[in-house]
């Protein structure tokens, strides 16, 4: 086995990171419950590691549900950071696409289906315009892109909420939006067929074309190559006749469409989310870049790291029985993109282990 | 008169002194070439720690020990934090972007994990007020002076400024802080003369770490009375006072002075009688901090200051 993974051309060192890092996550949050409450902690890895079907398959259908914005989210970062664009604008570009897809669809009044994929399409939209100024003052003037989309959080936390409030689509009493009307809310595509009473609807399905688009995009196109030569060495591939400066714009709008789109799922399924007339953020915004950590940038793995932390958030609802907060999902995700910094050891690792298998293979030393 | 004084220089000095603090913090991180984008993590983990003693012990201590515990936990928090980055940038050679960014998700994460089990809320409150010195004798009636720097403050600004005050003689008047300059610039040299680079890193973000723990608990003691695992991006605030203010502990104090008059606007506009009146939305005045932050980092020059390698990760074999 060992002889396998050393040998063969591909390279696992992602993989075996990957899972690595997910281990010495699940770790370090069954250490925090330890620490923080001992006669529960058993308990309470037990909720995590089976909350996803709490209810059965109705239970394991929503994860469904929860997996489609982080998915967009996780694949809307991993394209920019495939430029070495670290936007971690997401809870703002989420909150903004969020917005704007509850407030067209409840207010285009085209009837079902397409009201929704208006509104979805206008989230996409506003997400991306809400990548722009941190896109362009990183492509033009160089500025550090974590610290422009931290500020385009912040603003974008504010704008939402207050046009919220003055919006048509504000429930006072509730202090939060309307109900979107259930003929306009996204189409199911008859999975609630295949898990009766969950969430799920077409977002999924949606995701996995976008993952394979994506896919295509980076691996089989010339914007994918261009995309990719400069986030290895920006200058060099503007010396050598890519436009970076194009290309790191058009990957972070794409990244913020992607995020936006995400924002609309989430609001506009059947889960019963709603935008909130206070000021959070959307932590969600965050667990994307978790998910493209894990997936090492690939939106293909995305699909399945996104399935995993969702899977992971939904056995976190269940944990205030047990006496956690939900924040042990976060803790964990955090220490998974902290691990990600493994994966360069990882990598060192095993290309020591081959060439020493080698050298030794030579020598004869293995008959 | 004084009372206006008090209230707008008092409540410029309370934001002035944590961006201080923050930015010298991360002053300290870059300019021995580490990229230190988790001020903001830092500055929760010192907060969420120090004010975690206050609540703790407020009844069971007398108020100055507790200050001082207060104090000493929440440096020894941000410090543990610090080290946490500084392992991943220094020896693991990790994306220093990524790793901040994971501590930036992480310690919110904790802090309210922790605050649940203990309190049973994402949340919650402490009472500072006996920690506010309401005047300082002699020097509190000195006109104008007096009431902005010696008129209801805390102790912590003071035990501030004379960190800073003692941390850029270190930094710029001691073999330690030219050595430690001297690895942002070009490690290979400082390591050909026999300097540790990675000692010096380290030790960068210990006293980064420390200044950052301490830095979010003046902020939390000065600005609210919850704690709702957050500083709000004051931490990337004071980053973006490092570049603006050109890697200069001058230019940092400057930039923070900036912020802090930007955000007594953003949270006394209702009570301002000029600002009262304007046809100007309140959501404007949230906003102005961030949105005032953006316009700095566009508009600031060329960055033929910063440290030379500040973000990449020391290699040895490189040349």
């Amino acid at each position: 086995m060992l002889k396998k993974i050393l040998l063969s051309k591909r390279d696992y060192s992602g993989v075996l990171s990957s899972l690595l890092a997910i281990f010495i996550g699940l770790l370090v949050g069954f250490l925090a419950m330890v620490i923080v409450k001992p006669s529960a902690a058993i308990a309470g890895l037990k909720t995590l590691i089976t909350g996803g079907f709490f209810n059965g398959l109705m239970t394991f259908g929503s994860v469904f549900f929860y997996a489609t914005p982080i998915i967009l989210c996780g694949m809307g970062d991993a394209f920019a950071f495939k430029a070495s664009i670290f936007n971690i604008g997401g809870p703002g570009q989420m909150h903004m696409g969020a917005l704007a897809a509850v407030w067209v669809t409840i207010n285009i009044g085209l009837g079902p289906v397409i009201s929704p994929f208006f509104g979805l399409l206008a989230g996409a939209i506003v997400g991306a315009l809400w990548a722009l100024i941190p896109a362009l003052l990183n492509a033009y003037r160089r500025v550090n892109i974590i610290i422009t989309t931290i500020m385009m959080n912040y603003i974008g936390m504010f704008l939402a909420v207050d046009l919220l409030k003055k919006s048509n689509i504000f429930d006072n009493t509730k202090n939060q939006s309307l109900a979107v009307p259930r003929p306009l809310r996204t189409p199911r595509a008859g999975l609630d067929m295949l898990f009766k009473g969950s969430a799920i609807d077409c977002g999924i399905i949606v995701a996995v074309i976008i993952a394979i688009i994506l896919w295509f995009v980076l691996e089989k196109t010339t914007f994918g190559y261009e995309i990719k030569a400069v986030g290895k060495n920006r200058d060099a591939a503007d010396y050598a006749g890519i436009n970076a400066k194009r290309t790191i714009v058009l990957s972070v709008l794409i990244s913020g469409a992607l995020i936006g789109l995400g924002g609309g799922f989430m609001y506009l399924g059947w889960a019963g989310k709603y935008l909130i007339g206070s000021n959070t953020q959307l932590s969600e915004g965050f667990t994307g870049i978790a998910v493209t950590m894990l997936a090492n940038n690939n939106p293909i793995a995305c699909l399945f790291s996104g399935f995993f932390l969702a899977y992971l958030t939904q056995s976190g609802s269940y944990m205030q029985a047990v006496g956690f907060s939900p924040e042990i999902v976060k803790v964990i995700s955090s220490v998974v993109v902290y691990c990600s910094a493994l994966s360069m050891l990882v990598h060192e690792y095993l290309r020591k282990k081959k060439l020493d298998y080698i050298g030794r293979e030579q020598k004869g030393d293995l008959r | 008169m004084n009372a206006w004084i008090h209230l707008i220089g008092g409540g410029i000095l309370l934001v002035f002194m944590p961006l201080l603090i923050g930015g010298i913090a991360d002053l300290f991180a870059e300019r021995s070439g580490v990229l230190c984008m988790c001020v903001e993590g830092i500055m929760i983990s010192g907060a969420f720690f120090g004010v975690l003693m206050i609540r703790l012990f407020s009844e069971t201590m007398a108020v100055w020990p507790l200050l001082f515990l207060s104090i000493v936990v929440s440096m020894i928090a941000g410090l543990v934090t610090g080290l946490l980055h500084g392992f991943a940038a220094i020896h693991l050679k990790a994306e220093q972007n990524i790793s901040s960014t994971a501590i930036n998700t992480f310690v919110p994460a904790l802090t309210m994990l922790i605050s649940k089990s203990v309190f049973g809320t994402d949340n919650f409150t402490y009472s500072a007020s006996k920690f506010l010195i309401s005047k300082v004798p002699i020097l509190g009636d000195i006109p104008i002076i007096g009431p902005i720097f010696f008129q209801g403050t805390y102790a912590t600004t003071y035990i501030g400024i004379t960190f800073v005050l003692i941390l850029w003689f270190i930094l710029y008047k001691t073999k330690f802080g030219l050595q430690l300059r001297s690895t942002g610039e070009n490690p290979q040299a400082s390591d050909s003369v026999g300097i540790s680079v990675y000692a010096m890193r380290y030790a960068a973000m210990m006293i980064a770490g420390a200044m950052g723990g301490l830095a979010g608990f003046t902020y939390i003691l000065n600005t609210t009375y919850v704690f709702m695992g957050s500083v709000y991006g004051y931490g990337f605030l004071a980053l973006s006072i490092v570049s603006l203010g050109q890697w200069k502990p001058s230019g940092i104090m400057l930039g923070a002075l900036l912020f802090g008059a930007i955000s007594v606007i953003s949270s006394t506009y209702s009570v301002l009688p000029i600002l009262q009146n304007l046809p100007i939305p309140p959501v404007f005045y949230s906003i102005l901090p961030y949105a005032i932050t953006l316009i700095v980092v566009a508009l600031t020059p060329d960055k033929h200051n910063a440290p030379a390698v500040c973000g990449e990760p020391y290699d040895k074999s490189k040349r």
